[in-house]
C-alpha cells in the first residue's frame, strides 16, 4: 500500500518523451513503451520526487475541479500499478 | 517500430547459443559510423522509439560512444545490450554523457565456473559483476538477461538473487532460441522436461515475490509449448533490425530463409526497405498465412509464429511454426527434446 507521504518518481532509465509522428506522451522505459491516457499523463508529470502522493491527488484533483477524495482511489491504484511495473519508485518520504 | 542494431558480430566471448549466423561477417565489411548515424535518423523519422544497441559486442565499435550519442540525438532510448567484460568506467561514464539510457548485462550462470565455460572466457562472469555495480552505483538503469538451456537451469535461483544483489530493476530470463549457433548445438542445450517445468514454477513465483523490487521478464521455451510466440511481436511488425553489414531485416535469422533479399542500407533509405522491400512484406500480416493459421482465432495473436524456426524444423518458411500443436509438423518439437542428449557443444567461432 502507497503512502500518502510517499513521493513517486520515474525509476532509472524511464523517461517520458513527445512522440511527434503519433501526436501523444510516451513514457520510455527498458524494452517497454506505454502511452498513457490525459489522465495518467497529469499524474506522471507530476511523479518529480518531491511532490506527495498526498500533493499529486491534490493538485490533479484542483486541475480537474474535482474533489481530492474523488479521485484518490483511482491515483493510488494507478500509482501501484506504475511502481509494480518499474515505471516509478518511491523517492522517499 | 524499435530498431535492432547490430553493429558488430565481434564478442570476446563465444556462447554456443549465439543468435548471430553461423557466417560471421568480419570488422572490415561492417557499417560506417556515418551509415549508422543516418540509420538512427531515418528509422527515427520513420517513428521508431528505442534502439538496442547490440552485436556481437556493440563495445567493440571503437565508435560505440558516438554512436550512442547519434542515436540520442535522433530522439532515439538508447539501450546497450553488451557482455560488458570489456567495459571499463571512464568508457561508461563517456555512454552516460552521450545518453545511453539503459544497459542490458547478459550473465551465463550463476557462478563462475558455469558462467565462464558458457562463455568460452576465464574471468568473465566476476568481470560481468563488476560491470553491473558501474552501472548501478551510477543511476543507470540495469538489466541482466540470462539466456537458460540444459546447463543452467538448475540453478535459477541463484541467477534470480544474482540479479537482486545487483541491484537490476529488471531481469530477463529467456530460454534459447534454436537458431544460428543455438541449433548447431541444439543437442546439447535443449532441457529437459522436468527441468523447464520446475523453473517455470521458480521465476514465476520469484516474479510475485519482487513484484515492485525486481521485474521478471521470462521468455518461454517453445519446445515444451502447445501454441507458438508471436515471434518479433510479428513479422515486420515491430522491430527492424540491421546487420553489421547493413542489411536490413525483419529478424535477425532472417537470412537462413532462402530467396528474400534484403534491403542494403547502404543504397537503400529505412522507410523504402520497411514500407516497399520484399522480404518486409512476404510474411507481414496474415495473407501469406497456410492453414491451419489462416482461420485461426490467434491469428492476430501469434502471427504464425517463427518463419525461421517452421523453415529449420519443416523445411518451410510458409509453415505454420510447429511449436503450435495444431501443426502437422508439431511433432518434431518433441523429437528433438528426445535427441538432445549431447553434452559438448561447439562455441561461437569466427
Amino acid at each position: 500500500m502507497l503512502s500518502d507521504g510517499a513521493r513517486p518518481r520515474l525509476a532509472p532509465g524511464v523517461r517520458t518523451q513527445h512522440d511527434g509522428a503519433r501526436g501523444a506522451w510516451v513514457v520510455q522505459a527498458p524494452e517497454r513503451l506505454v502511452y498513457p491516457d490525459e489522465a495518467a499523463m497529469a499524474v506522471l508529470a507530476r511523479c518529480d520526487g518531491r511532490r506527495t502522493v498526498e500533493e499529486i491527488v491534490a493538485e490533479v484533483a484542483q486541475e480537474h475541479g474535482e474533489s481530492p477524495t474523488a479521485l484518490e482511489d483511482d491515483i493510488h491504484e494507478l500509482l501501484e500499478e506504475l511502481m509494480a511495473h518499474g515505471v516509478l519508485t518511491d523517492g522517499g518520504p | 517500430m524499435a530498431l535492432l542494431a547490430e553493429l558488430t558480430h565481434r564478442c570476446p566471448l563465444a556462447c554456443p547459443y549465439c543468435s548471430n549466423p553461423l557466417e560471421l561477417t568480419r570488422a572490415s565489411a561492417e557499417l560506417e559510423t556515418a551509415d549508422w548515424l543516418r540509420i538512427f535518423r531515418e528509422a527515427a523519422a520513420l517513428g521508431a522509439m528505442q534502439v538496442h544497441l547490440s552485436g556481437g559486442e556493440p563495445l567493440a565499435r571503437a565508435d560505440i560512444v558516438d554512436l550512442v550519442a547519434g542515436a540520442h540525438e535522433a530522439g532515439l532510448y538508447t539501450n546497450l545490450i553488451t557482455a560488458a567484460v570489456t567495459l571499463s568506467p571512464g568508457r561508461l561514464d563517456a555512454l552516460a554523457s552521450a545518453g545511453l539510457d539503459h544497459v542490458q548485462i547478459s550473465l551465463q550462470d550463476a557462478d563462475a565456473a558455469g558462467a565462464d565455460r558458457i562463455a568460452g572466457l576465464a574471468g568473465a562472469h566476476a568481470r560481468k559483476l563488476r560491470a553491473a555495480e558501474m552501472v548501478r552505483s551510477r543511476g543507470l538503469a540495469l538489466t541482466l538477461n540470462v539466456v537458460v538451456h540444459r546447463h543452467n537451469l538448475d540453478r535459477i535461483e541463484e541467477l534470480i538473487e544474482l540479479g537482486v544483489a545487483s541491484g537490476a530493476g529488471r531481469m530477463e530470463i529467456a530460454h534459447a532460441q534454436y537458431h544460428g549457433w543455438g541449433l548447431a548445438n541444439r543437442a546439447a542445450l535443449l532441457p529437459r522436461a522436468d527441468q523447464v517445468r520446475r523453473a517455470v514454477s521458480v521465476v514465476g513465483a520469484a516474479a510475485a515475490r519482487l513484484r515492485g523490487r525486481m521485474a521478471i521478464d521470462h521468455v518461454l521455451p517453445d519446445h515444451f509449448a502447445a501454441r507458438p510466440k508471436a515471434c518479433m511481436g510479428g513479422w515486420a511488425r515491430r522491430f527492424f533490425v540491421v546487420s553489421p553489414q547493413g542489411r536490413a531485416m525483419p529478424c535477425h535469422a532472417a537470412d537462413t530463409i532462402p530467396g528474400l533479399a534484403f534491403p542494403d542500407l547502404r543504397r537503400t533509405p529505412v522507410a523504402e526497405a520497411w514500407q516497399e522491400a520484399e522480404a518486409f512484406r512476404r510474411f507481414r500480416g496474415t495473407g501469406w498465412m497456410p492453414e491451419p493459421c489462416r482461420g485461426c482465432e490467434r491469428r492476430e495473436v501469434d502471427w504464425g509464429g517463427c518463419r525461421c524456426q517452421a523453415l529449420a524444423l519443416t523445411g518451410d518458411a510458409a509453415a505454420t511454426d510447429p511449436a503450435c500443436a495444431l501443426s502437422p509438423q508439431h511433432h518434431r518439437m518433441a523429437e528433438a527434446v528426445g535427441d538432445a542428449t549431447v553434452d559438448a557443444f561447439r562455441p561461437r567461432r569466427f
